[in-house]
C-alpha cells in the first residue's frame, strides 16, 4: 500500500514537471567535402604551398564564430612568402554563390608577434566568411609562395568533422638538389617526384580526458625538406653571451650547481617573451644577444639564450631539438617534428647531462643520446608508512555517532579522475605508469569504532594491480593503499571493453576507498 | 604653449618627486612589479570637438616581471579617426646613463594593424620595442594623439578626426591603476563657452579651474595611487574606484538624439526588398505581437553571426546597413541590432537602436559610457520593449536578464534619458531538480532524476549541449558521474536542442548508483541524491567562497535565480531522523534549515514519513537579483553555504 502510494506520487509528480520531448537531429556541425594540400618544390629552389578546403556547415553551432568555423586564419611570412587568395566564396543553400568581399580579408599582426619587433613583419590574414547559413558551404583556395624549398610541416588529416575527401600531394621537381620527406605512422619515405596521399570518408576526431598522444594514425602526415637522420644541435648556441653574463651570475642562490642551472631555466621561462613561430616560417635562429636585448623569442631563440646564459656560469649546455617521453628527452634530428618533439637545453652537472625546456619549468630531464633508447620507467617501489592525524567529519545528524574520515591526498598520488571515464567512451584511455604503496597508522579516540572493515582487491591482465584495506587495531585504523601499473599501457575501451570496465570499476573505487565511516560509541566515553 | 607649459609644470613636480624618492627604499612598493613615477595628461578640445592629446609617462622597474611587461610600448589606434606618434622614448639605467630608443633621429616604430578575433575593423597599432631592460632602470615616453575613437570622415586632413558628436567632447579618465603611480595629473583645456561639466566619482581628486582668454582649464590630479585589492566577483573596478567622467553634451537627451539621427542619416534602418520578402517568411506563422518580436529577435541571434567586419567610413558607431548586414549575414552587436530594427520596421514596428555598458556601472555625467549595442521595440500599448540579438543566441529570452541592472540609452527622435534595465524576477530562471528514488537493503539507490530549467538557468543547462553531438552523451554522462563515479544511466532522455525555443530544456536520467549509502542494522548514512550540486554549471552562486567573511565592493552574480530541489526516496526500512543539536535518542520527523535575507533566501526541509518508509528532502534557493552591495554578501554567503551543506551525509536510526 505505501509502495503504491509512493509511485502514485512520483507519477503525478513525473507528469507535472513534463517529460522531454525525443528526437534530436544528429548530423554533425560541419563537413568536409573535400582538403586538399599540394606542396611542389620548384627547380629555382621556390616552393608552392596551396590550399584548398569545401566546407559544407549544418547546424548553427558552426556557423558562430565561437565554433571556430565561420573564419580562417593564414600564418605567412612576407620577408619570404607571397600569399595569392586563389578563390574565396560562400555558396549558400539555394546554391547563390557569394564571393567573400574585400574588407573581409584582414592582413594583421598575429598574436605570436607581439612583444617583438624582429617578428613583427609576419602577418596574418583573418578571412571573414560572409553569408553563411545552415548548408551553406565555404569555398577557399589558396597558394603560399615560399622564396626556398625549406618546408617543414605538420598537416592535420583527421578534424573535428567528417572529411569526405582528403589528398596531400607533395611534387619534387629537382630532387638532384632538393630532397623532401613524407612521414606518416612513423614511417619516413623519400619524394623522389610526386606523391599522392589520397583518403576518403574520415570520421571526426574524438576527444576526451587521459588520451595518448600519436594514437591515431590519421592524426596527421608530416612533409619536410630538413636533413634527418642526424642529430642537430643549434650553431651558436654554446657561445657564451658577455650581455646576460651578470643575469646568469646573479640567478646564483647557492653553491648547487643544479640549482643555479634551473633559476637560469626559469628566468627564460619567465621572462623572455615566446614567439610561438614554426622554424620554417621563419627560416632562422637568432642568437642569444639578441634573443637577451628584446626580451623574446621563439622557443628555439629561448633556448639558444638560455645555453649560452649556462655557458657563461660554465655550465656546459647546448640547444637542439628533443623528443620526449616519461620524464627522459632523446635528442633528434634536424627534421623531427611532430606532437613529441621540443626545442630544449642539454646542460651537464656533474658529469650527468639533463634536458630542459625553454617554454615550461618541469623537473630536469634525463638526457637520451640521438642513438639511444628510452628506459622503462622505474619507481622507488618503497612503501611509505606514516601515522596521519585524525580529522574527522561529523555528519548532519551531529551529535550523531557517525563520523565521515577521509584520506588525505598525498602529492604525486594516482589523480585519475573517475567522472572523468564515462561507461561510453570510446577513445583509446592512457594510463601512465605508476606505482605508490602507503601504510597509514590513525590513532582514534578511544569511544570511536571503524563502523565497518574495507577491502578492495583487482588485479587487472595489462594493466596492473590495486589493493587496498581499512582495518582498525585496537585505537587504530590500519589504512593500506597499494597501486602498481608498472608501465604505460593503452586500452582501447571498444575492443577491449572488458578491461576497460574493470579498469574503471579500480579507478572509482580507488577513490571511493579514501573515505570511510567512524562510530562513537556513548557508553565508551562514559567509561572513559 | 599654455599646453607646453602645463606639461612642463607637470614634468617638474613629478621629476622632483622622482628625485626625492630615488634615495628611498620602495618599501611601500614590495610586491608590485613596476612603479609609475607620474602619468601627466594634456588635452586641448578645438570649436569642432578635435581633440590634442599629449602623454607623459615614466615608469620604475620593480623586477624582471616590470622589465619582461614592458619591452615593448604600444598605443592603439583607429587610422580612419585618430592619428598617434610617439615622441620620444627614453631609458634612463639605474647606473645613472639614459638612453634615447626613439626620437625624430634613432628607432623604429612599427605601425600594423592589431592582432584581433571576432571585431576585425581594422585597429591599428604604433610599436616601439624597448627592449628587455633591468630592474631599476626607468621608463619615460611621451606620446601625441590628435582625434577621437570613432569619429565621421571628411576632406580635408583633421577634419577625419573631429568627433561624430560634432563640436562636443567627452573623456572617462580612471585615476586607479593596477601599479601603484605616484603622481597622475589630467589637464584638459576647452572652449569657456562649450561648457564642460565634470564629476568625481568614487574619491576625491585635487581640481583646480582657471579660465584664460576664452577657453578654461580644468587640472586633475592624484597622488600616491595604490592598486584596489580585487575581490572575487565584485564589479567593474570603474565601478568602485576613483574616476572622472568629462563632456560637453548637455544631457543624455542629446546624446540620444545624436545616436538616433546618425544612424537614420546614414540610412542603417532601410529596408531593402530581400529583407523585407525574409520579414514576410519569417511571420507567415506569427499570431501575435509579442510572437513577431520573438520570431524576428531570434532569427537575428541565430543568424546573423558575430564577426564584425568593418564598413569604413563611420564604423564603430554607425549601425550597418541591412543590406551589408543580409549579405554578411554577419557583425558585432551594434550591426546585429540594426538588422533587427531594420526587420522590425519591415514588420510595421516602431523601433529603435540603444545603448548600454556590459559589465559596469553607466554614470550620470553624458560621457560615452558604452560597449553595447541593443534595440527596443514599440508595443502597441506605448511601451518599450529591450532586445538583445547578441546576447540571446540559445536563450528563451529576448532581453538577456544576464543583463539586468545595466544603464542603457535609447536612440529616440525625441531623446530620452538614461535609463536601467529591471531585476528579472528568480522564477523567471528557474532551475528545478526532481527525483525519485529507492534506497535498496544493500545500500544501492536507483531512480529517476529530472532537471528543468527555464531563461539564463536554461541556458546554462543547455551547456551540456554546446559541443559537437558526439560529445552530447558523455557530457551528459559526466554530469551524473559528478554526483558519484559509480553512477550507471540506463537511459537518458531530453528535450531538442535544436529547438529551444519551443520548452524549456528538460533532461531525465534512469540511474543506478551502487554501494551508494552506507547501512548498517540500525542505521543508514548517505546524501541525498538532490543535495549534490548536479548540474553545477547552472548555479554560478555556488562558485563564490562563503568562507571569505567580508567584502568591501558589491559583488556581482551572473543572473537572478531561483533553485528548487525535491527528493523522494523509499526507504528499505523504517527510519528516523537524528537531528543537530539535540541529544541522540530525540527523534523527529521534519528538520529545518533556512535563512532569509532582503534579497537571497534559503530554505529546505528533511522529512521522514516512518511508516510509509519515505524520506523527502525540499530545498529551495532564491537570489533576487544580478548586483549585490557589499552589506549584502553576509546573507548571500550564508545561503551559498547552506546550500553547500546539503552535501553532507544525513543519519537515518531505525
Amino acid at each position: 500500500m505505501k509502495i503504491y502510494r509512493f509511485i502514485l506520487a512520483c507519477a503525478v509528480a513525473l507528469v507535472a514537471w513534463g517529460s522531454p520531448a525525443a528526437a534530436q537531429d544528429d548530423r554533425p556541425d560541419a563537413r568536409y567535402k573535400l582538403i586538399s594540400h599540394t606542396i611542389t618544390l620548384n627547380a629555382d629552389g621556390s616552393t608552392d604551398i596551396r590550399y584548398r578546403k569545401e566546407l559544407t556547415l549544418y547546424r548553427n553551432r558552426a556557423i558562430t564564430a565561437y565554433a571556430d568555423k565561420g573564419e580562417t586564419f593564414i600564418l605567412y611570412n612576407p620577408d619570404n612568402e607571397e600569399l595569392v587568395i586563389n578563390e574565396s566564396y560562400t555558396l549558400m543553400a539555394d546554391g547563390t554563390k557569394v564571393t567573400t568581399p574585400a574588407n573581409a580579408f584582414i592582413n594583421q599582426l598575429p598574436e605570436q608577434a607581439a612583444h617583438s619587433g624582429r617578428y613583427n613583419s609576419i602577418r596574418e590574414m583573418a578571412i571573414v566568411h560572409t553569408a553563411l547559413e545552415p548548408n551553406a558551404t565555404i569555398v577557399l583556395d589558396y597558394t603560399i609562395k615560399r622564396k626556398n624549398s625549406l618546408v617543414h610541416k605538420v598537416i592535420p588529416i583527421r578534424q573535428d568533422c567528417p572529411v569526405d575527401a582528403f589528398n596531400l600531394t607533395v611534387i619534387n621537381n629537382d630532387p638532384r638538389h632538393h630532397t623532401c620527406y613524407l612521414t606518416r605512422n612513423g614511417k619516413t619515405e623519400v619524394v623522389n617526384s610526386r606523391e599522392t596521399l589520397s583518403l576518403k570518408k574520415i570520421d571526426e576526431n574524438v576527444r576526451d580526458a587521459y588520451m595518448p598522444a600519436d594514437a591515431d594514425p590519421l592524426a596527421y602526415v608530416m612533409v619536410s625538406s630538413m636533413p634527418q637522420n642526424a642529430p642537430c644541435q643549434i650553431a651558436g648556441s654554446t657561445v657564451a653571451v658577455p650581455e646576460a653574463a651578470t643575469v646568469a651570475q646573479d640567478l646564483q642562490e647557492d653553491d648547487n650547481v643544479m640549482h643555479h642551472a634551473l633559476s637560469i631555466r626559469n628566468w627564460v621561462v619567465d621572462y623572455i617573451h615566446l614567439n610561438n613561430f614554426s622554424f620554417d616560417l621563419i627560416g632562422r635562429h637568432y642568437g642569444a644577444a639578441q634573443t637577451f636585448k628584446s626580451g623574446s623569442g621563439t622557443a628555439m631563440d629561448k633556448a639558444i639564450l638560455m645555453a649560452a646564459m649556462m655557458n657563461t656560469v660554465s655550465i656546459p649546455a647546448y640547444a637542439a631539438w628533443f623528443e620526449i617521453s616519461n620524464g627522459e628527452a632523446r635528442e633528434s634530428a634536424g627534421n623531427a617534428l611532430g606532437l613529441a618533439y621540443h626545442e630544449g637545453v642539454c646542460f651537464t652537472v656533474d658529469g650527468t647531462s639533463y634536458v630542459v625546456l625553454p617554454t615550461s619549468k618541469g623537473a630536469p630531464m634525463k638526457y637520451v643520446a640521438f642513438d639511444g633508447k628510452f628506459s622503462k620507467p622505474s619507481f622507488n617501489r618503497q612503501v611509505v608508512a606514516r601515522e596521519i592525524p585524525f580529522e574527522a567529519m561529523p555528519l548532519i545528524g551531529n551529535p550523531s555517532p557517525y563520523y565521515r574520515f577521509v584520506v588525505p591526498s598525498e602529492s604525486g598520488t594516482f589523480a585519475m579522475q573517475p567522472a572523468l571515464l564515462t561507461s561510453v567512451r570510446v577513445a583509446p584511455l592512457k594510463v601512465a605508469a605508476h606505482f605508490e604503496h602507503y601504510r597509514y597508522t590513525v590513532y582514534i579516540p578511544i569511544e570511536m569504532d571503524l563502523a565497518k572493515n574495507l577491502r578492495y582487491s583487482y588485479s587487472i591482465p595489462g594493466v596492473g594491480v590495486m589493493k587496498v584495506s581499512v582495518k582498525q587495531k585496537g585505537h587504530k585504523l590500519i589504512i593500506d593503499r597499494m597501486i602498481d601499473i608498472p608501465e604505460d599501457v593503452v586500452i582501447d575501451p571498444v575492443s577491449q571493453k572488458d578491461t576497460y570496465k574493470e579498469f574503471r570499476r579500480m579507478v572509482q573505487d580507488w577513490e571511493v576507498s579514501r573515505q570511510c565511516y567512524i562510530i562513537r560509541d556513548e557508553s565508551k566515553s562514559d567509561i572513559r | 604653449m599654455k599646453k607646453n607649459v602645463l606639461l612642463l609644470a607637470a614634468a617638474l613636480m613629478c621629476g622632483s618627486l622622482y628625485a626625492q624618492e630615488a634615495s628611498k627604499v620602495v618599501n611601500p612598493y614590495k610586491g608590485y612589479h613596476q612603479l609609475v613615477r607620474y602619468d601627466s595628461t594634456t588635452v586641448r578640445m578645438e570649436e569642432s570637438g578635435l581633440s590634442y592629446v599629449e602623454n607623459h609617462k615614466r615608469v620604475c622597474m620593480l623586477d624582471w616581471t616590470g622589465c619582461s611587461q614592458n619591452n615593448v610600448i604600444t598605443i592603439d589606434y583607429d587610422p580612419q579617426s585618430a592619428y598617434v606618434e610617439f615622441v620620444e622614448v627614453l631609458v634612463h639605467r639605474a647606473n645613472g646613463t639614459t638612453e634615447t630608443v626613439f626620437n625624430d633621429h634613432v628607432g623604429e616604430v612599427y605601425d600594423y594593424i592589431a592582432p584581433a578575433r571576432l571585431i576585425y575593423w581594422g585597429a591599428s597599432q604604433k610599436m616601439v620595442e624597448v627592449g628587455l631592460m633591468q630592474p631599476g632602470d626607468e621608463l619615460e615616453y611621451r606620446t601625441r594623439r590628435k582625434g577621437f575613437t570613432y569619429a565621421l570622415l571628411a576632406n580635408d586632413d583633421d577634419a577625419r578626426y573631429i568627433p561624430p558628436m560634432k563640436g562636443h567632447f567627452y573623456d572617462i579618465v580612471p585615476f586607479w591603476s593596477d601599479s601603484p603611480v605616484q603622481v597622475k595629473s589630467y589637464v584638459v583645456s576647452v572652449p569657456t563657452h562649450k561648457n564642460l561639466r565634470y564629476q568625481v566619482y568614487n574619491g576625491d581628486l585635487q581640481e583646480e579651474h582657471q579660465v584664460v582668454g576664452d577657453r578654461t582649464v580644468f587640472s586633475f590630479s592624484k597622488k600616491d595611487i595604490m592598486p584596489l585589492k580585487s575581490e572575487r566577483g565584485m564589479v567593474a573596478h570603474n565601478d568602485v574606484e576613483c574616476k572622472v567622467l568629462l563632456s560637453t553634451a548637455p544631457n543624455w537627451e542629446s546624446k540620444s538624439m545624436w545616436f538616433y539621427g546618425v544612424n537614420e542619416d546614414y540610412g542603417s534602418f532601410k529596408t531593402t526588398p530581400a529583407v523585407t520578402a525574409k520579414v514576410v517568411e519569417l511571420l507567415r506563422d506569427a499570431r501575435t505581437e509579442q510572437d513577431s518580436i520573438s520570431i524576428l529577435t531570434h532569427w537575428v541571434a541565430d543568424n546573423i553571426r558575430y564577426a564584425g567586419i568593418s564598413m569604413g567610413e563611420g564604423e564603430g558607431y554607425t549601425l550597418h546597413n541591412a543590406t551589408m548586414n543580409f549579405t554578411d549575414r554577419c557583425g558585432v552587436c551594434k550591426d546585429k541590432a540594426g538588422m533587427l530594427v531594420t526587420m522590425l520596421r519591415a514588420a510595421g514596428f516602431e523601433s529603435y537602436a540603444a545603448m548600454t555598458q556590459a559589465g559596469e556601472r553607466i554614470d550620470r555625467i553624458p560621457a560615452d559610457q558604452f560597449n553595447h549595442s541593443v534595440c527596443v521595440v514599440k508595443h502597441h500599448n506605448g511601451e518599450f520593449e529591450l532586445l538583445d540579438p547578441t546576447w540571446v543566441p540559445n536563450v528563451r529570452e529576448l532581453w538577456s536578464s544576464a543583463e539586468q541592472q545595466q544603464g542603457y540609452l535609447m536612440g529616440l527622435p525625441q531623446g530620452a534619458d538614461l535609463m536601467e534595465t529591471p531585476v528579472s524576477a528568480p522564477e523567471n530562471h528557474y532551475l528545478r531538480v526532481y527525483d525519485t528514488c529507492v534506497l535498496h537493503p544493500n545500500g544501492t539507490i536507483s531512480g529517476t532524476i529530472t532537471i528543468t530549467a527555464e531563461g539564463q538557468s536554461d541556458n546554462a543547462v543547455r551547456g551540456v549541449f554546446n559541443a559537437r553531438v558526439s560529445d552530447w552523451a558523455a557530457n551528459l554522462e559526466r554530469e551524473m558521474l559528478r554526483i558519484d563515479a559509480r553512477a550507471k544511466i540506463q537511459k537518458v532522455e531530453y528535450t531538442d536542442n535544436d529547438r529551444y525555443l519551443e520548452q524549456p530544456v528538460s533532461i531525465t536520467y534512469e540511474y543506478e548508483i551502487p554501494n551508494y549509502a552506507f547501512l548498517r542494522k540500525s542505521h543508514v548514512v548517505f546524501v541525498p541524491i538532490t543535495g549534490h550540486d548536479f548540474f553545477r554549471r547552472a548555479m554560478n552562486h555556488l562558485n563564490f567562497d562563503e568562507l571569505q567573511e567580508h567584502r568591501d565592493y558589491p559583488f556581482a552574480d551572473r543572473c537572478s535565480r531561483l533553485v528548487e530541489t525535491h527528493d523522494y526516496v523509499l526507504l528499505p526500512q523504517r527510519y528516523r531522523m537524528v537531528f543537530p543539536h539535540e541529544k541522540a535518542n530525540n527523534f523527529r520527523d521534519t528538520y529545518i534549515r533556512s535563512h532569509r535575507g532582503a534579497n537571497v533566501s534559503y530554505n529546505c526541509v528533511y522529512k521522514v514519513m516512518p511508516d510509509q518508509f519515505l524520506m523527502t528532502f525540499d530545498q529551495q534557493v532564491e537570489l533576487k537579483k544580478r548586483v549585490y552591495d557589499a552589506e549584502e554578501w553576509d546573507d548571500f554567503r550564508k545561503v551559498v553555504g547552506l546550500q553547500k551543506m546539503a552535501a553532507f551525509d544525513i543519519l537515518l536510526v531505525r
